[in-house]
């Protein structure tokens, strides 16, 4: 019992450390389904995190409004990864 | 000895800006450019005054691609200024070409946009009232400003020009191309539109089958199925009454046509031109209910100025507000 317990554990951790590189260039519509994550669909680029983000100060890697566009111009997520550095 | 070089010259009236970005992302091409011209006035990159341009002599500029609205004296007497200076005027961008996003003040008026603007604005806190004045007395001497007026105007409803390349901003191929044909020096006829004779749907890779809807979503509220027409769909797409050029970029990210691309040949009305269209698919399985109500399909339309007219209100039927005396 705690076997299948265990391995349904095991199979929903690696669903959702493994989606995001296998979801190609459409998966903001597989985010927006993550509860709390609806609003991505919300964005359209005003720039507001970028210019209230603490860690996009100190680079060019990980601003915000950069992400965003990059989701909603529906790049592969692969890139999107790259451009994080993971 | 080398052929002389084109004098080019760029201007921008009431715009945003991106049409200037947009010379740039013509990439390695704008090295051609370069070799082909000279940039004689470019405001937004150089620092060549009004009065350097007024003391040119009349047609010193070959081309001059104007981008912006017209909504202020300063924007009227500069684009009649460059219409004098350059042999060839091309109206750049959606605002020169039909008025563009800025176009839309004229469902408003002057005092209702500074009411708005300098008054009422939640993020505004100007507890004297201080509006735009045409001149104000310091002890320095006297300040003046431009007169900002009620009605936005297209370039071509200002002055006479050559060529339109519309966009928000342009593709940058047909800029390229544009740059092309001018060095060439294969330009079509006067009046023609740089871009090509089809609409954004021919250009398209989304598939169209049956044309009927019922409901409208908007962009947020629905995950489009891949390949399948957003029309077709129920997001609202102008793809049918807009002209293409733009290889259909928007619609091959999910994101429907606004209507940048202004108005398709042989077309008179963008905006009527995409109602006819929309309502040629809304509703046809509702008409048979006897509970059909058109005023509910329709009010699914969230604002259908906004939708229809993004970009071409002043170069419309339409064109403004009435203005009572």
């Amino acid at each position: 019992m705690s076997e299948t317990k265990e391995t349904q554990k095991k199979e929903l951790e690696e669903k959702a450390v493994t989606k995001v590189s296998e979801m190609g260039s459409r998966f903001k519509y597989e985010i927006s389904k993550i509860s709390r994550a609806e609003k991505i669909m919300l964005s359209f680029q005003c720039g507001t995190c970028t210019a209230d983000c603490p860690i996009a100060r100190f680079g060019d890697s990980s601003r915000p409004r950069k992400l965003m566009y990059m989701t909603h111009a529906q790049v592969d997520a692969t890139k999107l990864l790259n451009q994080l550095g993971l | 000895m080398t052929k002389e070089k084109l004098k080019f010259a760029f201007y921008w009236a009431a715009s945003c800006g991106g049409c200037e970005i947009a010379v740039l992302d013509i990439d390695e091409k704008i090295l051609d450019v370069v070799a082909i011209a000279d940039i004689v006035f470019w405001p937004v990159a150089m620092d060549i005054k009004y009065k350097d341009v007024e003391a040119m002599s009349d047609k010193y500029i070959d081309v001059c691609f104007f981008n912006g609205a017209i909504r202020t004296e300063e924007q009227e007497h500069m684009a009649k200024l460059l219409r004098k200076k350059s042999k060839v005027l091309v109206a750049f961008g959606s605002c020169a070409c039909q008025g563009g996003v800025p176009g839309l003040a004229n469902v408003s008026n002057r005092k209702e946009i500074f009411e708005r603007a300098y008054l009422q604005s939640p993020s505004t806190n100007n507890p004297n009232s201080v509006t735009p004045q045409l001149s104000v007395k310091v002890p320095e001497g006297e300040l003046t400003l431009p007169e900002f007026f009620d009605t936005v105007k297209t370039l071509d409803q200002t002055v006479d020009i050559d060529y339109y390349l519309p966009g928000c901003p342009p593709h940058f191929n047909l800029v390229a191309k544009a740059v092309e044909a001018i060095a060439k020096n294969e330009l079509p006829p006067k009046g023609s539109v740089l871009a090509p004779e089809k609409s954004v749907c021919d250009e398209c890779p989304l598939k169209k089958e049956e044309k009927k809807i019922s409901k409208i979503y908007r962009v947020y509220e629905v995950t489009p199925e891949p390949e399948k027409c957003l029309l077709e769909q129920g997001i609202l797409c102008m793809g049918p009454a807009t002209r293409g050029g733009c290889e259909a970029q928007c619609i091959s990210v999910d994101m429907p046509c606004t209507g940048c691309g202004g108005i398709c040949p042989n077309e008179i009305e963008q905006g009527a031109a995409m109602m006819s269209a929309l309502m040629s698919i809304l509703g046809l399985d509702e008409e048979k209910d006897p509970a059909y109500d058109v005023e509910k399909l329709i009010a699914q339309i969230k604002d259908p100025l906004g939708t229809f007219y993004r970009y071409s209100l002043p170069a419309s039927i339409l064109r403004r507000r009435v203005m009572k005396k």
